[in-house]
């Protein structure tokens, strides 16, 4: 079954990343359409599409052309995570709504969502949508009432259910920070973030405390969220000498899960990924300024009652809680999220009813 | 509690914002930073009158970012010291 993985900019780019070996590994056969926008608003590097895609081929096609693209009906399903506009408005159309040769087109969230209702909004025309939390699915629903053959339910890559903990693995030692390009945001909050994690190394030396770049300073200039105080320029204008073991480093998610002790993120999806991989997980929300930070109180909100936000006092002696139960088991799921994509493809072929699992 | 609720029945919605960050888990250590209940009463009170909502504000946050570099502070003496 042939589905097609279309990506704009690093974050659709990491989301097609992630979702493709797994697709793979079940059978499907994906493919890679990298959409380029012409004033390079979202430009990706090679360093980002190697690091997140390997050697996979991938076409490519201008963001405008995308609704000429005449491929399409070449597959089965469409997946997404992020929503552009000629594909909203393909989807938009009767003419095209009802056709029988085309694809299945899925939507995924682009990851944690602190204003759904315009991601809502953006996903409605689509045949499957998948919501992060299952209380949203309802909601949706309401909001967005169709007469057309459609699918919601919840679920997403990055929030799948840990295999294990590895919370006790003393051969793990390197404690990874997660950096966004815009929040924490104000160049006295980073500072902080930059004197926190510089004091855990020096309270730490037989252990590495890297800050995990997103992207590198030259990457992603002309992105939306643009980095304003990257964190290499902060280290190097540390008043006091930076200690030996904490470095900065671009490699991937994935690579960084593989061997972290511990996980520091402050608002950033980067928390799910970490805890979806067994590390212990630290979302850390007392930065000095915070007020500065329209990301920081959502989070909060978000993370409330996950056990997982840590007191500064904490995170210095790095004593990490592992989230609770009950906020686990209404945002992550298992592997049987794949068992559903699969499901609702095979019917939207012929429109049949799919009932949600339980 | 008892302080906040009368703290916001006399500052009505001006207030709402201090209470709101000083009655989540950072209230504790506004307390200490700020001595006795009396002293932030009369802190917040002298703010009150001039009906100064940014200043509340201000005193909240500056309050909490000192306290945070104090903790940063005091971890970091405390590594330093020999064993």
């Amino acid at each position: 079954m042939k589905i097609l993985l279309p990506f704009q900019e690093d974050s659709s780019l990491i989301f097609a990343g992630k979702v493709f070996p797994k697709l793979k590994m079940r059978g499907f056969e994906p493919e890679l359409l990298h959409i380029v926008d012409r004033n390079g608003k979202d430009a990706v590097s090679d360093r980002q599409l190697s690091q997140n895609i390997g050697s996979a081929a991938v076409q490519q096609i201008d963001m405008e052309s995308f609704p000429d693209f005449d491929r399409l009906s070449d597959y089965r399903g469409v997946i997404v995570s992020r929503v552009i506009a000629p594909m909203r408005t393909m989807l938009s159309t009767p003419w095209y709504k009802s056709r029988t040769d085309r694809p299945c087109f899925l939507a995924f969230q682009p990851g944690l969502e602190f204003t759904p209702s315009r991601g809502f909004t953006n996903r409605a025309a689509f045949d499957a949508i998948f919501l992060n939390k299952q209380r949203h699915v309802h909601l949706f629903e309401e909001q967005h009432p169709t007469k057309d053959w459609r699918y919601v339910t919840w679920g997403h890559p990055y929030f799948s259910l840990p295999s294990q903990w590895y919370d006790k693995d003393e051969s793990r030692r390197n404690i990874y920070f997660f950096a966004q390009a815009i929040s924490p945001k104000s160049v006295r909050s980073r500072q902080h973030i930059v004197h926190v994690l510089a004091s855990i190394a020096r309270a730490n030396p037989d252990r590495t405390v890297f800050v995990k770049l997103r992207h590198l300073p030259s990457e992603n200039v002309n992105h939306v969220h643009r980095e304003e105080f990257d964190y290499p320029a902060l280290m190097e204008q540390l008043a006091e000498p930076l200690p030996p073991n904490l470095k900065t480093t671009d490699c991937s998610m994935s690579e960084a899960l593989e061997d972290a002790a511990a996980a520091i993120t402050c608002t950033s999806t980067a928390a799910m990924d970490s805890i979806s991989a067994g590390v212990p997980t630290a979302v850390y929300l007392d930065y000095v300024d915070f007020i500065s930070d329209p990301l920081r109180d959502p989070m909060r909100s978000e993370f409330e009652t996950s056990g997982v936000v840590t007191r500064l006092h904490d995170l210095l002696n790095l004593r990490l809680s592992l989230p609770n139960d009950g906020w686990l088991s209404v945002r992550f799921r298992d592997d049987s999220l794949y068992d559903e994509i699969s499901a609702v493809i095979a019917a939207f072929k012929d429109r049949r009813e799919l009932a949600r699992p339980a | 509690m008892k302080l906040l609720k009368k703290l916001d029945k006399q500052a009505g919605l001006t207030l709402r914002w201090g209470a709101d960050l000083i009655t989540g888990n950072y209230f504790k250590r506004i307390e200490v930073k700020l001595g006795s209940v009396e002293q932030q009463l009369s802190q917040i009170n002298k703010a009150l009158m001039y009906r100064e909502d940014s200043e509340i504000k201000s005193l909240v946050l500056a309050m909490f970012d000192e306290q945070q570099e104090r903790i940063l502070r005091e971890f970091n003496a405390k590594m330093e010291k020999p064993n």
